[in-house]
C-alpha cells in the first residue's frame, strides 16, 4: 500500500516530518533515554570483573533473591485475589458493589509511603489488629511476610486492571451456553471462562511481578530495611548509593532493570497480538 | 407435547415482559414465536431453558415439570443470537464439549461429531477455530453443539439475525433439513416474518407479552383472528363493513361472505381484511371476474419484480372506516393497496392517474370490536362519572369497556372492591362480556400496565380538579399521558351521550393524530365535528401583522389549507364537519367556543407530551380546569389502533 503512494505526497511531507520526529528524539533522550543508558554505563565502569564480585555480594545476592520470592508469591497471590475479585465485582450486583469497585482502586491513586504507613497503624505492634495478634505471635512488620502484604495491597489494582475488563466484555451468554449444555459453574468457569481470562490474567501477573519488583515506598515503611532480613534490592540499591557505593548500587539497579526490561518486552509481544473476542 | 407452557408471566419491575403466556409445541415440530423487540420473546425462550426464572405458571417438558429445575437438568439446547462459540476451542472442541459433560465415551463422541459436521455441510472443519470461520459457518456450528448431547428440545434466538440476507436464506433452508433429519422438537425467535413464513410449521404472534394468536402460517395470514395478526403479517387493506342479511356490505358494494364467516340474521359491524394481492386491478372497461368494489383511481405505482404494487383511490369507499392502510392527515380520497401480477396487455395502461375497476378475490371477516376503553375507578365519585360517560360513548360507538379498579392504598381495597362490584351490576347488562380487575398501587402504573397489552383504544379517567397552584391535569393522567401513547380522556362531570365534537388546532398544538383519532371517534359515533383553528396572539401583536398585508395574507392561506385538510380528513371518515377560525389567545378562544357551541369533548393534540405544558401553565392545564365537558388528548404519533 505504502509502495503504491505517489512519491510526491511523500516528499511534500518529508520536511515537517523530519522536523517532527527530530523534535521528539531531542525531548525524549535526556528525559528518558540517558537515564536508562546511564545505569549501565555506572554498572559496567569497574568492568565485568567487579560487577559481577558486586553482584556476588551475600547482600546483594539476598536482596535480589528476596525481591524476587516477593514478586513471585505477590503476583500469584494476586492473580488468584484478583480474579476472585474482578468476577464478583463483574458478574454479580449486590449492595456497596459501587463503592466496592473504587475501594479496590484506590492504592494506585494513594502514595505507596502512605499504604506503608497504613499497613503498620493496622498490624504493627500499636496497630488496629496488631495489638491482638502481635502477642500472639504474627508479627508482619519488619518481616518479609510484611514486604509480602505491602506488596500484594500495592499491586492489586493491576491486577484486577487487566482481568476485569475481559470479564466485563465477556458475555453472559457464554456461561449460558455452558450451562445449558450442562456443565455447572464450576466446570464453567474452568473450562469457558478461565481460558477467555488467559490473556489477561498473564500480562496482569506479569504486570504485578515488575511492580513489585521495582516497589520501594511501602517496602520501606514496612521492612524496617533491616540488611540481610528484610531488604529488598531497591532498598538495597538506595541504601548502597546512600553509603556512596555508586557501583555497587548500580550493579544491582542493572540487574533489576535487565529484568524489568524482559518483562516488560515480553509483555508488549503478548499484548500487541491481534484483539482475542470471546473465549 | 414436547413443550407446554402453562400461564408463564414475568416482570422486570414494572415492565411486563410476559403476561400468562400458555403454549404447547407438539413433538418435532418446528414452532416460531414471532415478534417485535419487546415483545417479550426471547424471555420466553430463556424461561424454557432455565436461564430465568418465571414469577407465575408452569414450564413441562416431555411430560415433566422443570420449572424448579437449574438449566443443567433441562436437557435443552440452546442456539444463542451471537453464537456465543468457545474461542479457544475448536470446531470439534465446541461441539463435543456437550459429550464430555455428560460424559459420553470418545469414540461415540468421535462418532457423533463427524455425524453433526456431515450434515452441517462442514466435514473436516473439526479443527479449526470458531474465529476462522465465516458468520454462515459459525451459526451452523452452534446449531450442531447445541444438538450434539442430544437435546430433547432446540431452543434458538434470532439464530439468523447477524448474517446477510444469502447466507440467511441457505442457512433457513439447511435448518429446516436438519430439523426435520433429527426431529427435534424447536421453537425459534425472530422478528422476521419471511423467515416465520419460510420455517415454521405453527407461528405464535407475541405481541407486548401476550400470546396474541397461534396457528399455522397460511391461516394466520389468510384468516387471522385479531386486527393486530391482520396488521402484524403483511400489508392489509383493512375496512370496517357490515354483515346485513346474509351479504356483507362494504362502502356502496355488496361482496360476497366467505363460508367461514359468521352466519347471522340481524345485521353486525365486521372488520374486512383483504390481502392487497386479492386486489384485482384492471383497466376500465376490461372484463373482470369476481365481486366488484367499483371504479377507481391509481395514485402511485411501484414496479417489485414482476408483481405491481399500486395505491388506488376508491371513492366508492368514502365514509367506510379504513383501519389500514391508515389515513393520512389531508387524504381526500379513501385509498387502498394492491399488488397485482398485471396481464400483459394491461402494463402500459397501468399508470398512475389511469381509471381503473378493482375487484375482490378474496376476503376475511374478522369480528369488530368497536373499540376498548379503560376505565379507572378509584373509588371517588368522579371516577363514576368517567365511567358513566365511557360506558355510553363505548355503547354509541359499539364498543366495549373494560374497568379496572386500583386501591392506591391497603385501607381503600374494601371500598373500591365494592365500587366495583357496584360497577358491575350497573353496566353488565349493557356490556355483557365487561371485564373487571383490582389492582393495589400506584393508579398510573397499575393503568400503563393495562395500556402495555395493547388491547385498549382510549383510557378514560375522572378529572379531580384543583390540587396543586399550577398543574391541573392530576399526577395519575399525567403520568399516563408522558408515558404511553394511548389517548385519553379526562372527564370533569356527567355529560350526555357524544353528539358535538370540538377539534382544536392551534400553534403548539398538533393537530394530525387528534384529528383523525377524534375524527374516528365522532363517525363511530355519530356525532358531529367541529375543527377549531386559533391564530395565537395577542390581538394588539395582530395588528402589526395585518399592518403586513402579504403576511396576513399568507397566515391566512396556510391557516385555511390546513382546515381545509382537516376538512377532507373527517370527511373521508364519514363525519359531518364545520371548521371556524377564532383570532386570540389559544385556550381563552377555545373555552371560549367550547362554551358558545355546547360541545360534549375537545379533542386536543400534542406534539410531545411536554408541548402541552410549556411553562407553569400550559394550554391544557388552562382548558382541563375551566372545561365543563370532556377533554381528549391525543399524543402525536398514537398508537395505530382505534
Amino acid at each position: 500500500m505504502i509502495d503504491s503512494h505517489p512519491p510526491v505526497e511523500l516528499k511534500r511531507r518529508t520536511w515537517a516530518h523530519r522536523l517532527t520526529i527530530g523534535l521528539l528524539w531531542t525531548v525524549l533522550t535526556p528525559l528518558l533515554i540517558l537515564p536508562i543508558v546511564a545505569i549501565f554505563v555506572f554498572a559496567g565502569r569497574g568492568g565485568w570483573t567487579a560487577f559481577w564480585n558486586t553482584i556476588l555480594l551475600p547482600e546483594a545476592q539476598f536482596a535480589l533473591r528476596l525481591s524476587l520470592w516477593i514478586a513471585l508469591w505477590t503476583s500469584l497471590a494476586n492473580a488468584v485475589l484478583g480474579t476472585f475479585t474482578a468476577y464478583v465485582l463483574s458478574k454479580h450486583r449486590f449492595v456497596g458493589r459501587g463503592p466496592l469497585s473504587i475501594l479496590v482502586n484506590l492504592p494506585v491513586a494513594i502514595p505507596t509511603v502512605v499504604m506503608g504507613t497504613s499497613l503498620i497503624l493496622l498490624w504493627g505492634p500499636i496497630g488496629l489488629l496488631g495489638r491482638y495478634l502481635v502477642p500472639l505471635g504474627f508479627r508482619p512488620i519488619f518481616a518479609p511476610f510484611g514486604v509480602f502484604l505491602a506488596h500484594l495491597l500495592v499491586t492489586f489494582p493491576y491486577m484486577l486492571g487487566a482481568v476485569k475488563p475481559v470479564l466485563d466484555e465477556l458475555e453472559i451468554t457464554y456461561e449460558e451456553a455452558a450451562y445449558t449444555m450442562g456443565a455447572g459453574r464450576f466446570r464453567t468457569f474452568l473450562h469457558v471462562m478461565l481460558p477467555a481470562l488467559k490473556g489477561g490474567l498473564f500480562s496482569g501477573t506479569l504486570l504485578t511481578f515488575a511492580h513489585s519488583l521495582g516497589e520501594f515506598g511501602a517496602t520501606a515503611m514496612v521492612s524496617g530495611n533491616l540488611r540481610m532480613k528484610t531488604q529488598t534490592a531497591p532498598l538495597f540499591i538506595f541504601a548502597q548509593f546512600e553509603a556512596g557505593q555508586i557501583e555497587t548500587a548500580n550493579a544491582v539497579a542493572a540487574v533489576l532493570a535487565v529484568l524489568s526490561f524482559s518483562i516488560f518486552l515480553f509483555l508488549l509481544r503478548f499484548t500487541s497480538k491481534p484483539a482475542r473476542e470471546g473465549p | 407435547m414436547s413443550i407446554v407452557l402453562d400461564h408463564i408471566s414475568k416482570r422486570f419491575g414494572a415492565h411486563v415482559a410476559l403476561d400468562e403466556v400458555s403454549l404447547e409445541v407438539a413433538d418435532g415440530e418446528l414452532f416460531v414465536l414471532l415478534g417485535g423487540s419487546g415483545s417479550g420473546k426471547s424471555t420466553a425462550l430463556r424461561i424454557i431453558a432455565g436461564l430465568t426464572r418465571p414469577d407465575e405458571g408452569r414450564i413441562l417438558l416431555q411430560g415433566e415439570r422443570v420449572d424448579h429445575l437449574p438449566p443443567q437438568k433441562r436437557g435443552v439446547g440452546f442456539v444463542f443470537q451471537n453464537y456465543s462459540l468457545f474461542q479457544h476451542m475448536t470446531v470439534g472442541g465446541n461441539i463435543e464439549f456437550g459429550m464430555r459433560i455428560h460424559k459420553v465415551r470418545q469414540a461415540e463422541r468421535l462418532r457423533r461429531r463427524e455425524e453433526l459436521l456431515n450434515l452441517i455441510g462442514l466435514e473436516g472443519m473439526a479443527d479449526r477455530l470458531p474465529r476462522r470461520l465465516s458468520g454462515g459457518q459459525q451459526q451452523r456450528v452452534a446449531v450442531a453443539r447445541a444438538l450434539a448431547y442430544q437435546p430433547a428440545v432446540l431452543l434458538m434466538d434470532e439464530p439468523f439475525g447477524a448474517l446477510d440476507v444469502r447466507t440467511r436464506s441457505q442457512l433457513r433452508k439447511s435448518l429446516k433439513e436438519v430439523q426435520q433429519k433429527l426431529k427435534v422438537t424447536t421453537i425459534l425467535v425472530t422478528h422476521d416474518q419471511e423467515e416465520a413464513f419460510e420455517l415454521a410449521d405453527r407461528i405464535g404472534i407475541l405481541e407486548r407479552g401476550h400470546l396474541v394468536e397461534v396457528g399455522p402460517s397460511a391461516s394466520l395470514y389468510r384468516r387471522p383472528k385479531t386486527e393486530l395478526v391482520a396488521r402484524f403479517l403483511g400489508d392489509a387493506n383493512l375496512l370496517v363493513g357490515e354483515i346485513r342479511s346474509g351479504k356483507l356490505h362494504v362502502g356502496e358494494s355488496i361482496l360476497s361472505l366467505p363460508p367461514d364467516a359468521p352466519q347471522v340474521t340481524a345485521t353486525l359491524e365486521v372488520k374486512v381484511l383483504i390481502r392487497p394481492e386479492e386486489l384485482e386491478v384492471r383497466p376500465r372497461g376490461a372484463s373482470v371476474n369476481g365481486k366488484g368494489l367499483g371504479l377507481g383511481k391509481i395514485l402511485e405505482t411501484l414496479h417489485a419484480g414482476p408483481v405491481l404494487r399500486m395505491k388506488i383511490a376508491v371513492p366508492s369507499l368514502r365514509g367506510t372506516t379504513i383501519l389500514s392502510p391508515e389515513p393520512v392527515f389531508g387524504q381526500a380520497e379513501p385509498t387502498l393497496i394492491a399488488n397485482t401480477l398485471p396481464e400483459i396487455g394491461d402494463l402500459p395502461v397501468l399508470v398512475p392517474g389511469a381509471p381503473v375497476q378493482i375487484t375482490v378475490r378474496n376476503l376475511h371477516v374478522i369480528p369488530h370490536e368497536g373499540g376498548s376503553l379503560l376505565v379507572c375507578i378509584d373509588g371517588s365519585d368522579l371516577a363514576e362519572r368517567a365511567l358513566d360517560f365511557a360506558a355510553r360513548a363505548a355503547s354509541q360507538m359499539h364498543g366495549r369497556i373494560e374497568i379496572l379498579g386500583v386501591a392506591e392504598k391497603p385501607n381503600e381495597e374494601t371500598r373500591a372492591r365494592e365500587k366495583l362490584s357496584a360497577a358491575i351490576q350497573g353496566y353488565s347488562g349493557e356490556f355483557p362480556s365487561l371485564k373487571t380487575r383490582l389492582r393495589a398501587g400506584n393508579a398510573a402504573d397499575r393503568i400503563l400496565e393495562e395500556l402495555d397489552r395493547g388491547v385498549h383504544d382510549m383510557v378514560v379517567l375522572g378529572y379531580r380538579g384543583r390540587h396543586g397552584p399550577a398543574r391541573f391535569m392530576g399526577s395519575t393522567a399525567e403520568k399516563v399521558v408522558t408515558h404511553s401513547r394511548v389517548p385519553i380522556l379526562i372527564v370533569p362531570e356527567a355529560r350526555r351521550s357524544l353528539r358535538k365534537v370540538l377539534i382544536c388546532m392551534a400553534p403548539g398544538v398538533s393537530a394530525r393524530s387528534d384529528v383523525i383519532f377524534a375524527g374516528r371517534l365522532a363517525g363511530r359515533a355519530g356525532a358531529q365535528a367541529t375543527l377549531l383553528h386559533v391564530m395565537e396572539g395577542d390581538p394588539s401583536q395582530l395588528q402589526g401583522v395585518e399592518s403586513d398585508p402579504k403576511t396576513s395574507e399568507y397566515l391566512r392561506e396556510l391557516t385555511t389549507e390546513r382546515l381545509a385538510r382537516g376538512i377532507l380528513t373527517l370527511k373521508l371518515m364519514g363525519v359531518t364537519s364545520e371548521m371556524k377560525v377564532r383570532q386570540g389567545v389559544a385556550a381563552a378562544e377555545i373555552l371560549e367556543e367550547a362554551r358558545s357551541g355546547d360541545y360534549d369533548l375537545i379533542a386536543l393534540g400534542g406534539s410531545e407530551p411536554s408541548g402541552w405544558r410549556d411553562g407553569d401553565r400550559g394550554l391544557i392545564d388552562v382548558v382541563l380546569e375551566q372545561a365543563r365537558c370532556p377533554v381528549l388528548l391525543v399524543p402525536a404519533h398514537q398508537d395505530k389502533r382505534t
